[in-house]
């Protein structure tokens, strides 16, 4: 039966579709337009991105989902028109479906027009605190695409480097068929010391500028922004909800990214307490002296040395020489004791080369690589403050006033920040435990990581898992979760994606109604304990309102 | 040996450190007590005064100053040169490495002392595990604690498991730096408090090496608050870091508010202890406001951090209600009986008896605290199980609570609700640990019953005081197998070796002459008791041979008798298990026999033993797999290299090898990718359970017998383990790893210490 490809939306309502890219989000909206006799959906794209490997198989042929195959979906089902594209935040998982390319092509040419284009105000470059943020944000993109070059050659743990490498690629982008692994990062190292060899006069921040054009989430975020025909448009929290085009009802809401400093920072609250708290993404001092060495020693930057006068120091290749010349003659040596010291030090720590004699016992013991584990603490942070720059948008939808959320990524700091939102309208006051507590809708955040949903309950001052879907909104909640858990957790070091005691409260709260990408079907008598199944009814309802096909998983938000 | 005086005595080695770290100690306003000088006993640390003592590099530690970000080494010091002999050690100086050097040498090596002083034993670093086949694992002696004093560039300072070393730091103060002016170099391990922290972690380390595995919410949290507590008071044992600061408080001495200040004060300036140490109180304003206590505190407190700052400021109010009680007549003496002082600088000799009873309130609580440690299950431990131990160790040395030192504590435990769970009341004698006789009661046993059990204890007193003879009698009997006869003779042959490296030693010191090895009868004695005389691989390799002797012992005895100690036995419960080769049962592992020696209040000697058995299990965060695993047992895959293929249990081929696929290792072993995401081929964390047992080394009574709160057979434990792991993913460090236990526990020390502190 040839059916037709388009995606139609409820009469009244929303129909939201999950594309199953694999580890990343890629959602298409469907909503009711008012305009044009045949009035034609409003269709809204909210992110397009996965992470290379991570696909699912398709379960009718076993063969992995690419993502030519969902381009080609969303062309058909919006008919080459997407009225909105939202981008929430620059990482490689939402964002490199937007520039991968095919005989040098894009993808998404394959569309005929894209309509507007939302972004967050951090992306804003008439927004100073926004230019602030992301030139901080380049400056340890550096630092930390030289610390990863170091780790490889250091010999690290080979778990920790791939960790560090793929956080960088999270950052950087780029997708399979374009750049293997770790050549992103292999490529703006690149750039920065072209930049550096052309003009050493030149400020560092003016090396990071030039590199950092490389990074190909940018160059995805570039394209949209170069094809957007309705303009572009920055939401900020707080601000004055935004309508969608062509008539469509539905009021959108921005949440997040706040912009209070430190919430972007996503420190944990017991840090807030004890100490002072450090802007975003801006490196401390212990960073700076960290990647410092990193640079240094891959031959960008200045030198930057030991904390110790050069009268105490012996450098490394001296102590792990094993024939000294210098000393040939027996009269220096005792006068100055030296070899004796840098005997008793090759001595313990070992050779240079911990093969090189076996019967020296300490290779174990040794630190050559250990302080280059900073840079996956550092990696870390960087996630974390990028996730938090994640737009978060509230759809309500008009009769009902049932409420959508997509929250990206975004994490604690975040959701910490929302309580304290209002918005006017028509019938008075909106604020946020308000917008929440109507919520049936819930794209779960960040893959549904530890602290990308918070924990707490009604009563909290902060928003949080309870806060969602309360009173008589409660019964009707329903959450999507993109995520591919074989994938994460066969991991080297397994990602913890989705968390489960995040999906296991997800699926209490929904009674089981919970899409996760990798799961072609969601089985509604499987569920945690002392949970209460649905009704038969209520089972109807869902199936009826739900889709499950190869590349999308499908729920329909009646209003 | 020319520096040595007629009697062959050698004066202690004096070094100068640094009192605080140089933020705090740089300031004007404190530079009379900048510096504190620690002591040394020769003989703690011999060496050839002849000779360099470069590092240093002594008996318990070696310091190693690489740099490998820098890529240099730093000049080593060296502690028997003129200069540095004569002049208590370099001066105290930043820009000098070599006073880095000595500062972390002198500061683990008083550590250390304060635990051979309060254990009675000496110090032995947790040995090095190495993974020899499928099921074995080879321990090595590893005798010295590495120092590195500037391996990492960052704000962090931890030790290192895996390497056996402390691992410090060094970073730029940042432009808000409250620790150091913005711009210069802040060094770790120039911080009294930081390097005593990480030596206690390696030091507990030694002592409970299953202490680092996130088993119980309280488990890290206890690693992490012990060490600050060490910390803290070995801070305040110094008397003149005390006196000027109450010096500095006039008339108007709130001595409580004082001291938590100082305590809070110490611990902030470079971070470290800033988390730990913020239950005790905060600034308002200008004054210093110490937080009351709140029984519900745990229950709010989530991650190590947050649950270890309940138990230092329990023990920090402990503190103070003794500090108070053995001043209070100091008071009264001082203000004619009113007890309020009057204002103006108060009396130099009034200040120097606070800060003098300050320190000594310190000792004890630092005393109590450390020796604790002998009395706490195996594993699994909890804040209630430490208050236990605190009560029952402090009891069974000092009988009378004369002083109200353990009312002290179990008021300021209380306060902050922490209580062992279970228990309807709190009072000194519900606290104590049950001794074998009462647990046998408990348990239902009529008194007649406990005799067997203690017949039993008495062939180990004959046993353990004749070694060789008791191996000799095992195997004659045909009483153990003959591999585990072989085991025991290969560890009789190492601690007769230890026993000669150690004479000869001796005997090169004295004439010259070695001394001749005629230790062929066996050694008949008790060895464990020579403890403090002997060097320390030689009572490793004692401690070694008596577990394994204790374990053969152990493995005789009735089932009753075990049960009653918290072991699982008898038929074949769960699959889990890992099933002994020689008893068909529950794998038992005696993971320590170890002497406390005690001087008691009459100055006798309390010798005990100190016996710790574990039983362990797989385990797994889904149930189901649980489920079928216990009953089914792991499915086994072999590798035959001939065919190159995996085989199941009955010699199925299940995958074939491909190099290019089957490269991933887990948990030492290399699977193929089919197996490798499957939950079932690979426990997700070890449940374990056990007992602690603390015998009379006299008698061989069994004093106090510690057990875990649920047998290793019993899945409440396990449940309640994996619920912890599960939520405590919650409180990850980051948004990609899985819950603690799940992780490494080698890495617990680095990730939970980085970047503590905010600059």
């Amino acid at each position: 039966m040839a059916s037709d490809p388009t995606m139609k939306a409820p009469r009244s309502g929303v129909r939201i579709r999950m594309y199953r890219l694999g580890h990343g989000d890629c959602f298409l909206l469907a909503f009711p337009g008012q305009e044009g006799s045949a009035r034609p959906p409003v269709h809204v794209l909210i992110d397009c991105g996965y992470k290379p490997g991570s696909q699912v198989p398709d379960p009718e042929t076993g063969e992995d989902i690419r993502i030519d195959r969902i381009v080609d979906d969303i062309v058909a089902a919006t008919g080459g028109k997407v009225d909105v594209v939202i981008v929430t935040h620059e990482h490689q998982d939402h964002v490199n479906g937007f520039g991968t390319t095919r005989d040098r092509v894009p993808i998404f040419d394959r569309l005929d027009e894209i309509g507007e284009v939302w972004l967050a105000w951090t992306e804003d470059g008439n927004d100073s605190l926004a230019n602030r943020l992301r030139r901080d944000y380049h400056d340890q993109l550096i630092g930390l695409a030289f610390a990863e070059e170091r780790l490889g050659m250091a010999g690290a743990d080979p778990e920790q480097v791939q960790l560090v490498s793929e956080l960088l690629e999270l950052e950087l982008g780029g997708e399979e068929d374009s750049l293997s692994p770790g050549q992103a990062a292999a490529m703006i190292r690149e750039r920065f010391r072209e930049s550096l060899d052309k003009n050493r006069a030149m400020a560092m921040s003016g090396h990071t500028s030039f590199a950092v054009e490389g990074i190909t989430n940018k160059n995805a975020i570039a394209y949209l922004r170069g094809r957007a025909t309705g303009g572009v448009r920055f939401l900020s929290p707080g601000g004055a909800p935004v309508a969608l085009p062509r008539g469509a009802k539905a009021l959108a809401y921005p949440l997040g990214p706040p912009r209070n400093e430190q919430l972007l920072t996503d420190l944990d609250p017991r840090e807030q307490e004890a100490f002072h708290m450090r802007p975003p993404f801006a490196m401390d001092g212990a960073a700076q002296t960290f990647f410092a060495a990193a640079a240094a020693q891959s031959g960008a930057g200045e030198m930057t040395g030991s904390p110790f006068a050069t009268r105490y120091r012996h450098a490394a290749a001296t102590v792990f020489a094993t024939e000294r010349p210098e000393y040939a003659d027996d009269a220096l040596r005792e006068a100055s004791g030296a070899v004796g010291k840098l005997e008793f030090m090759r001595g313990v720590y070992g050779p240079k080369d911990p093969d090189e004699d076996p019967t020296d016992a300490a290779p174990w013991r040794r630190i050559d690589a250990d302080w280059l584990d900073a840079s996956e603490a550092l990696a870390l942070r960087l996630n974390d403050e990028v996730n938090n720059t994640s737009l978060v948008l509230a759809f309500e939808l008009p009769d009902t006033r049932q409420v959508l959320l997509f929250t990206g990524d975004a994490q604690r700091g975040s959701w910490f920040s929302w309580a304290d939102l209002e918005w006017q309208t028509e019938d008075g006051t909106v604020d946020a435990r308000d917008l929440l507590g109507r919520c049936t809708f819930y794209k779960c955040g960040h893959h549904g990581s530890h602290n990308a949903t918070m924990n707490g309950t009604e009563q909290d001052s902060w928003a949080n898992i309870d806060w969602l879907g309360r009173g008589r909104f409660a019964e009707d909640f329903v959450a999507m979760i993109p995520a591919n858990t074989a994938w994460a957790r066969g991991k080297k070091r397994p990602w913890d994606h989705p968390l489960p005691a995040i999906e296991e409260e997800l699926r209490r709260k929904a009674r089981g109604r919970v899409f996760r990408t990798d799961v072609d079907h969601v089985d509604l008598d499987d569920l945690p304990e002392d949970t209460e199944p649905l009704s038969n009814a209520e089972k109807n309802a869902f199936k009826k309102a739900s889709a499950e096909e190869a590349l999308y998983l499908e729920f329909t938000v009646y209003d | 040996m020319a520096s040595k005086n007629e009697t062959g005595f050698m004066p202690p080695r004096r070094l100068r450190v640094l009192a605080f770290d140089p933020g705090t100690g740089n300031k004007f306003l404190n530079r009379s007590i900048r510096e504190v000088t620690i002591t040394i006993p020769w003989e703690f640390d011999p060496s050839d005064p002849n000779s360099a003592f470069w590092g240093p590099r002594g008996e318990y530690v070696e310091v190693i100053d690489y740099d490998p970000a820098s890529g240099a080494f730093y000049e080593p010091i060296d502690l028997n040169e003129k200069s540095v002999l004569l002049n208590e050690g370099v001066a105290p100086s930043e820009e000098d490495p070599r006073f880095h050097q000595q500062m972390v040498y002198a500061v683990a090596m008083e550590t250390i002392a304060i635990f051979e002083q309060a254990l009675g034993r000496r110090v032995l670093w947790a040995p090095r595990w190495e993974k020899t086949g499928q099921r074995n694992w080879q321990d090595t002696y590893v005798q010295r604690l590495r120092i590195y004093p500037h391996a990492l560039r960052e704000a962090n300072a931890f030790y290192d498991p895996r390497k056996k070393a402390l691992l410090f730091g060094y970073f730029t103060a940042g432009p808000e730096s409250r620790a150091a002016p913005p711009g210069t170099t802040v060094f770790t391990c120039l911080s009294h408090d930081i390097v005593v922290h990480e030596t206690v972690h390696a030091i507990l380390d030694g002592m409970h090496p299953r202490f680092a595995e996130a088993s119980t919410p309280d488990m890290l949290a206890l690693h992490e608050a012990f060490a600050d507590i060490v910390a803290m008071f070995q801070q305040f044992s110094h008397p003149q870091v005390l006196e000027d600061q109450i010096a500095r408080t006039r008339g108007d001495l709130d001595q409580q508010s004082l001291l938590g200040e100082l305590a809070q004060e110490f611990g902030e300036a470079i971070g470290r202890g800033g988390a730990l140490r913020s239950a005790l109180g905060r600034m308002d304003g200008d004054t210093w406001v110490p937080t009351p206590p709140d029984v519900l505190a745990l229950t709010k407190a989530k991650g190590p951090h947050a649950r270890g700052a309940v138990l230092v400021a329990a023990v920090f109010r402990a503190f103070l209600t003794i500090y108070k009680s053995r001043t209070s007549d100091l008071f009264r003496i001082a203000s004619g009986g009113s007890g309020i002082l009057r204002d103006g600088a108060i009396d130099p000799d009034l200040v120097k008896r606070l800060a003098k009873e300050a320190a000594m309130s310190a000792n004890h609580v630092l005393q109590i605290c450390i020796r604790a440690m002998d009395y706490v299950p195996p594993v699994a431990v909890t804040f209630g199980d430490y208050l236990r131990a605190i009560i029952t160790a402090d009891h069974d040395l000092f009988p009378d609570d004369e002083k109200g030192y353990r009312r002290a504590f179990i008021e300021a435990f209380t306060a902050w609700g922490i209580r062992p769970a279970g228990m309807p009341v709190v009072t000194e004698a519900a606290l104590l640990w049950p001794s074998l006789a009462e647990a046998a009661a408990d348990a239902g046993y009529k008194e007649a019953h406990a005799i067997p059990f203690q017949a039993k204890l008495n062939d180990m007193v004959y046993w353990a005081a004749r070694p060789s003879e008791a191996i000799e009698t095992l195997a004659r009997n045909e009483l153990i197998p003959q591999s585990s006869v072989d085991g025991l003779h290969a560890d009789m042959e190492r601690v007769r070796q230890a026993f000669l490296e150690t004479m000869n030693r001796r005997a090169d010191r004295s004439d010259g002459e070695p001394a001749n090895g005629s230790t062929e009868a066996g050694f008949n004695i008790n060895l464990l008791e020579m403890d403090l005389n002997v060097d320390r691989k030689f009572i490793y390799e004692v401690r070694k041979l008596y577990s394994h002797l204790f374990w053969a012992i152990l493995s005789r005895w009735p089932d009753n008798m075990l049960e009653l100690m918290g072991m699982a036995v008898g038929s074949f419960p769960q699959r889990t298990f890992t099933q002994s080769r020689i008893t068909g049962k529950p794998t038992i592992d005696v993971y320590s026999v170890r002497i406390a020696r005690r001087a008691g209040k009459r100055g006798q000697h309390e010798d005990e033993y100190v016996v710790e058995l574990i039983q362990s299990r797989d385990g797994y965060r889904d149930p189901e797999v649980q489920e079928m695993i216990d009953r089914d047992g792991k499915p086994q895959l072999t590798f035959d290299a001939e065919k190159r293929a995996y085989l199941d249990a009955d010699g199925n081929a299940v995958v074939d090898y491909d190099p290019e696929q089957h490269d991933r290792t887990r948990d030492g072993m290399t699977w193929p990718r089919e197996t490798i995401d499957d939950p079932a081929y690979h426990r997700d964390f070890r449940y374990r359970a056990g007992c602690t047992l603390l015998i009379d080394a006299r008698t061989f009574t069994i004093r106090r017998l510690i057990r875990t709160p649920f047998r290793a057979d019993d899945d409440r434990g396990l449940d309640q383990m994996r619920k912890h792991l599960s939520n405590s993913a919650r409180h990850a460090m980051n948004a990609f790893d899985g819950p603690d236990g799940v992780g490494d526990p080698n890495k617990a020390f680095a990730v939970m210490h980085r970047n503590i502190g905010k600059y």
